[in-house]
C-alpha cells in the first residue's frame, strides 16, 4: 500500500478520476485509530462496526467541502467522536433510561462480550472508566490510550486545554479511586 | 515519544496505582475485521453513488412521467365524479328536487333532464306511428283511399 501525506491524498480525493481510490487509502490510514477510539465509547464490536461505518459515510460525505485548516485526522476523530455521543444518545432514548443506566449497560456488555479477554484487573479499569462522564470518558480514552496531545484532544472536543487538563486529572483520580475498592 | 513520556509522569504522580496496570488493548473484532473494512466501505459509497444517479435518472424518466400521470388520473376522476351528478334520470332528479336533497342542480343539469324527457316522449310518438305505416303496408291498404273515405 501506498504512503502518502494527508496533502497528497486530499489532493487525489479532489481529482474526480482519483476520489474513489483516494477513500480508499483514507480508509485504510485512519480506520484502525478510529474504530478503537469508538469501541472504548460503544463497547460491543457491532456498534462499534455501526458507528465507524457513519463515521466512515459521513467523511465520504464531507471531505470534499474539508478545508486543511485542522488536521485530517482530528477532523476524523471529532465526526467519530460526535457519532459515538449521538449513538449512545439513541440507545438512552430508545430505552427511556438514564445516561448512568447506559453506563451500566456498557458494563454488563463488557462482561458477557466475548471479544473482550481482559483480566480481571483490566475488568476493573474498564469498567472504572465507563463510570466516567462521556466527555471525561473522551479526554481519558484520547490521553490514555491514543496518547493525543491536549492541542489535539482540544480541537477535536473544542474545550480549552486547562479545561482539558482539569478533566483528564478528574478522571484519573476517579478511576484510581475505583480499582483501589476491595 | 515526548508527549508519551509525558503521558507517563503524569499517571505515575496522579494514580500510582494506575500506572501499574500495563496498557493493553483486551478488545478483539472478528476475523480479518479491519482488513475487509475498506472494500465494505467502498461498496457503500459506491452504492450510494450509483443510487443518487439513479434517483437523478429515474426523476427525469420515471418520476416525472408517473407524477404527471397521477395529476392526469386525478382530473379523469374528477371530471367522472361531475358526469356521474348529470347521469342522473328525470325520474331520480325530481325524487330529489321534491325532497328537497339535491342542492347543486346547476342550468345545464335542468336543461338535460328535460331533454331526456322529451326525447323519450318523442321516441313513443314515432313507434307508434311506425306500427301504423307496417300494419298499412303488411295488409296492403292505400292510405289514400282511407283519407278518400273520411
Amino acid at each position: 500500500m501506498e504512503h502518502y501525506s494527508d496533502d497528497k491524498l486530499l489532493d487525489l480525493f479532489r481529482e474526480e478520476s482519483s476520489r474513489n481510490y483516494a477513500y480508499n487509502l483514507i480508509v485504510r490510514k485512519y480506520q484502525e485509530r478510529i474504530y478503537w477510539h469508538i469501541r472504548r465509547m460503544v463497547i460491543t464490536h457491532e456498534d462499534a462496526d455501526d458507528v465507524t461505518q457513519n463515521t466512515l459515510i459521513k467523511a465520504w460525505k464531507g471531505l470534499h467541502k474539508f478545508k486543511a485548516e485542522s488536521q485530517l485526522y482530528t477532523w476524523l476523530y471529532r465526526i467519530a467522536t460526535n457519532e459515538s455521543i449521538t449513538f449512545l444518545n439513541k440507545k438512552k432514548k430508545r430505552f427511556f433510561i438514564s445516561m448512568n443506566d447506559v453506563e451500566h449497560e456498557l458494563s454488563q456488555s463488557l462482561e458477557s462480550d466475548e471479544q473482550y479477554s481482559g483480566d480481571e484487573i483490566q475488568l476493573k479499569l474498564q469498567k472504572a472508566i465507563l463510570t466516567l462522564p462521556e466527555k471525561q470518558r473522551l479526554v481519558f480514552n484520547m490521553r490514555y490510550y491514543d496518547e493525543m496531545k491536549y492541542d489535539d484532544i482540544s480541537k477535536i472536543l473544542n474545550t480549552s486545554v486547562g479545561a482539558l487538563k482539569a478533566s483528564y486529572h478528574h478522571a484519573v483520580k476517579k478511576i484510581e479511586s475505583y480499582i483501589k475498592e476491595d | 515519544m515526548k508527549n508519551k513520556k509525558e503521558i507517563l509522569e503524569e499517571i505515575e504522580k496522579e494514580a500510582p496505582f494506575l500506572s501499574q496496570i500495563k496498557k493493553e488493548n483486551h478488545f478483539s473484532t472478528p476475523e480479518n475485521y479491519l482488513e475487509f473494512l475498506p472494500e465494505v466501505m467502498n461498496d457503500k459509497i459506491l452504492n450510494k453513488n450509483y443510487l443518487s444517479i439513479l434517483f437523478d435518472k429515474l426523476s427525469y424518466k420515471i418520476f416525472i412521467p408517473v407524477s404527471a400521470a397521477i395529476v392526469l388520473v386525478f382530473v379523469i376522476l374528477n371530471f367522472n365524479t361531475e358526469n356521474i351528478s348529470s347521469e342522473l334520470t328525470s325520474d331520480q332528479l325530481s325524487e330529489l328536487i321534491i325532497d328537497d336533497e339535491y342542492f347543486e342542480i346547476d342550468d345545464y343539469l335542468v336543461y338535460e333532464a328535460y331533454a331526456e324527457l322529451l326525447e323519450e316522449e318523442e321516441n313513443e310518438a314515432t313507434s307508434e306511428n311506425d306500427e301504423y305505416i307496417n300494419y298499412l303496408l303488411e295488409n296492403d291498404i292505400d292510405i289514400n283511399l282511407i283519407i278518400e273515405e273520411l
